[in-house]
């Protein structure tokens, strides 16, 4: 049996650079069980007989959300042999109030030290010596970014695992609480085991409901706790909780006052501060806001994401396409075979692969946004806008991801405390355009509107108001009714991004997004080829008389309210749940375009047969609220936890889409259908 | 006067936090307890929420929650 | 003789996608970088 270790901290910590430092690649990710709440678990590096346990981001041990239940949870029952305590020196006092809490569990904690590099640039200094003789802990100091002080936090550990050494001082609170505690403890002292008896004992004199139901305690004790609580609460006019919470911080700050001392007095500006001065004023704010947003897509989409397009446009189009037609022609190969390599798998790959770049810019800045800090500030902007239609500001980070891809997006919803909120952010997500739906609007653009900006960047807006209307709407609803989440959330300090864990960021999702290409399109874009090519009895047929047409035709009638009734489009509909990039591909495939370029004269020739611009833009709003791909709709299910709550999704989604795209056509063509 | 009603660039000390059950715990656990010092940095563009120091950190929190903290100049 | 070469090497290499698709998904291989720590929602996991 390996020993467990368990990693603990506050957000922002530096937590998760620690552990990744500590495990390198042995990582295994799952989740805590019954929750969506992450767990990550990995080896010591080179040493299998310590397992490191991440976890989650936490700065209390309440029962009030779902991390620290979990926390607690396994701190209590998984009985780790040690939990290394990541504090960020930088914030003292409120990473060691979570510390007191540790160490109350009776488990022994080491403590590491970190950021201490940037707490001496600040020229502020912390007697650690002083500090750990006072906490009754060993303390390493670290800095994950220069890697100092890894390997002594991996020695000490091993070696105070080893040992099994004792835990450290517990906090002292007042008086009047400590004499009630000391009461409490002689009442349950035969209910849990001795180590844990400090814990149990504040526990209960919170008034915890998860300790009190676990502890399942007769009526007469509780009668008798409940008492003694009463006379404390009463003498000190306070609810138990905040005398435990008053006396904790006062307790530490009697710690940190001799240990820990400020070059810079409260009140005076650091660097960080001068920059939030500009970034959050109040006239520049929403500006600059605006301006890094523009800025962000026109380098990922217009200027150096288009010069890319071309380039592999090109690359698959004339060089592997053409290539390999006439080497397969010229050992003999039938045509049809041809047809399903050349049109089929490379055309349909080649056309998702486009937009790889496009992508990977924009992952590359949203990293680099929430690296640097300004993902926090962005939240605090907006908050105000988003709580008048029922949403935090906190559900405006997942919608700025949601504009590169839905999948982390909706992942990123976890971060919102209120079951409610978390919900409603994970349906409204999907309406914000993603990356892969770029491609979609590129194409129908090109060809119908090549020189109006606005139409592309319209389904931003219309995305936008989407969630605006629902989130009104939702929230008259029973399902999502209630109070706003609260919104006490710390605003890390700005820091220079570290450009190795953004690149790695941004690799990650290209890389999937090629495998992607290379896995499901290259399977669904040779199976539409050979539905589109051959009849039911598999006789090579036009594409007229395929098996795609006739299901086409069968699901046609649906759409033609919407002005898009042809089976060509309806197939593309169906084919874009696997994914939104497929409708690209299965236009490509299906009105034989191969590579062509946006804007070309052939383009315009074919998909004008099915689409007028009326039809065309009603497609797009379609597209853009429709059931978001396989992929979406398994992250939605998994944040929902709940069939249920996932098919009400699904239903939500693709109705707002049917209902828009049918105003949008109907009215449209009511308006201008006459010149057309 | 409550923190709510304090104007940026003010320092005031926490008296009591009010309010009741997870919001008011949040509140404290991230380090607003009575006696301790907190400035008003700045109001969101919007106006709501607001910006404080608190115990060297940077933290937001909304008016109505702020309005739960009564503090004194 | 062409057709039979390049018929099994495209059919046989679409098999072998859909095998290894199905394969990962039963065995829940995670597709996640041990680097991309910073950011709380990076990659995508399976999760069960």
């Amino acid at each position: 049996m390996p020993h467990t270790i368990a990693l603990a901290g506050n957000p922002n910590s530096g937590k998760t650079s620690i552990f990744n430092e500590l495990t390198g690649s042995t990582q295994y990710v799952g989740n805590w069980p019954g929750v969506t709440v992450e767990k990550k678990e990995g080896y010591l590096k080179g040493d299998k007989r310590h397992v490191v346990v991440d976890l989650p981001g936490i700065y209390s041990l309440s029962p009030y959300t779902l991390e620290e239940v979990v926390t607690r949870d396994f701190l209590l029952d998984g009985k780790p042999d040690l939990i290394i305590n990541v504090v960020d020196a930088t914030n003292l006092e409120r990473n060691l109030y979570l510390t007191t809490q540790l160490v109350e569990t009776g488990i022994p904690v080491l403590i590491a030290l970190n950021m201490m590099d940037i707490l001496e640039r600040n020229g502020d200094t912390i007697q650690v010596p002083l500090l750990s003789e006072a906490l009754g802990c060993p303390i390493i100091e670290t800095s994950a970014v220069s890697r100092a002080g890894l390997k002594d936090l991996v020695k000490t550990a091993v070696h105070m695992v080893d040992k099994a050494e004792g835990s450290g001082k517990v906090a002292k609170f007042s008086t009047p609480v400590e004499k009630a505690l000391l009461q409490i403890e002689h009442l349950i002292d035969t209910l849990v085991p001795p180590d844990t008896l400090r814990w149990f004992t504040i526990k209960v004199f919170e008034h915890d409901e998860r300790v009190m139901q676990r502890l399942n305690l007769s009526d007469q004790t509780a009668h008798q706790i409940a008492t003694i609580i009463e006379s404390v609460e009463k003498s000190m006019d306070d609810s138990a909780e905040s005398l435990i919470t008053n006396d904790r911080y006062e307790y530490l700050t009697g710690i940190t006052a001799a240990c820990h001392k400020k070059a810079r007095k409260m009140g005076t500006l650091s660097t960080s501060d001068k920059i939030d001065r500009i970034v959050t004023n109040r006239w520049l704010a929403l500006p600059i806001f605006f301006a890094v947003m523009w800025g962000v897509y026109f380098i990922a989409i217009q200027s150096v994401g288009d010069l890319f397009i071309g380039w592999i446009e090109w690359f698959f189009g004339d060089l592997i396409g053409a290539n390999i037609a006439l080497g397969l022609e010229a050992i003999g190969t039938s045509a049809w075979l041809v047809g399903l390599v050349v049109d089929g798998i490379i055309a349909g790959v080649g056309s998702v692969l486009t937009f790889v770049p496009q992508m990977m810019i924009l992952f590359f800045f949203l990293a680099l946004m929430e690296d640097c800090g300004y993902m926090a500030r962005v939240a605090f902007i907006m908050d105000r806008i988003f709580r008048k239609f029922g949403l935090s500001g906190k559900s405006f980070i997942p919608m700025l991801i949601g504009t590169g891809c839905s999948v982390p997006a909706i992942m990123a919803s976890r971060t919102i405390e209120n079951q409610r909120d978390r919900r409603m952010t994970v349906m409204l997500t999907p309406f914000i355009p993603c990356g892969a739906k770029l491609p979609v609007f590129a194409l129908l653009v090109g060809a119908f509107f090549p020189n109006s900006a606005w139409i592309a960047s319209s389904m931003y807006l219309v995305g936008i108001l989407a969630v605006i209307v629902s989130g009104i709407v939702l929230k008259k609803t029973k399902a999502f009714a209630g109070d706003p989440a609260p919104f006490v959330m710390e605003l890390p300090s700005y820091h220079m991004p570290r450009m190795k864990g953004v690149v790695i960021h941004m690799w990650d999702r290209g890389k999937q997004f090629i495998k992607k290409a290379g896995t499901i399109i290259a399977v669904a874009s040779a199976a539409i080829w050979i539905l589109q090519s051959s009849s039911w009895s598999f006789q090579l047929v036009d594409t007229q008389d395929s098996i795609l047409a006739s299901i086409g035709r069968l699901i046609a009638p649906i759409f033609t309210p919407l002005g898009f009734g042809s089976w060509e489009v309806a197939v593309a509909t169906i084919t874009g749940l696997l994914a939104k990039e497929t409708i690209v591909a299965t236009f490509g495939i299906v009105l034989g375009l191969g590579n062509v370029a946006e804007g070309d004269p052939t383009l315009l020739a074919s998909v004008g047969a099915f689409f007028n611009p009326i039809s065309a833009y009603s497609f797009m709003i379609f597209t853009l609220f429709a059931a978001p791909c396989a992929a979406a709709i398994g992250a939605t299910r998994r944040e929902m936890q709940s069939a249920k709550w996932t098919w009400a999704a699904i239903l939500f989604q693709t109705g707002v889409a049917y209902t828009a795209a049918l105003v949008v056509y109907q009215v449209g063509m009511l308006l201008f259908g006459r010149g057309l | 006067m409550n923190l709510g009603e304090a104007r940026p660039g003010e320092m005031v000390t926490v008296r009591k936090v009010g309010g009741e059950g997870a919001t008011m715990r949040r509140i404290m656990d991230m380090g607003i307890t009575k006696g301790c010092k907190v400035i008003v940095r700045k109001v969101a563009p919007l106006g709501d929420p607001i910006e404080i120091t608190v115990r060297g950190y940077e933290l937001s929190l909304r008016k109505s929650e702020a309005s739960n903290i009564l503090v004194e100049a | 003789m062409a057709n039979i070469l390049v018929g099994l090497v495209v059919f046989g290499a679409l098999g072998a996608i859909v095998w290894k698709m199905v394969r990962d998904r039963r065995k829940g291989v995670g597709s996640c970088h041990s680097g991309c720590g910073t950011c709380p929602f990076a990659c995508e996991k399976r999760h069960d």
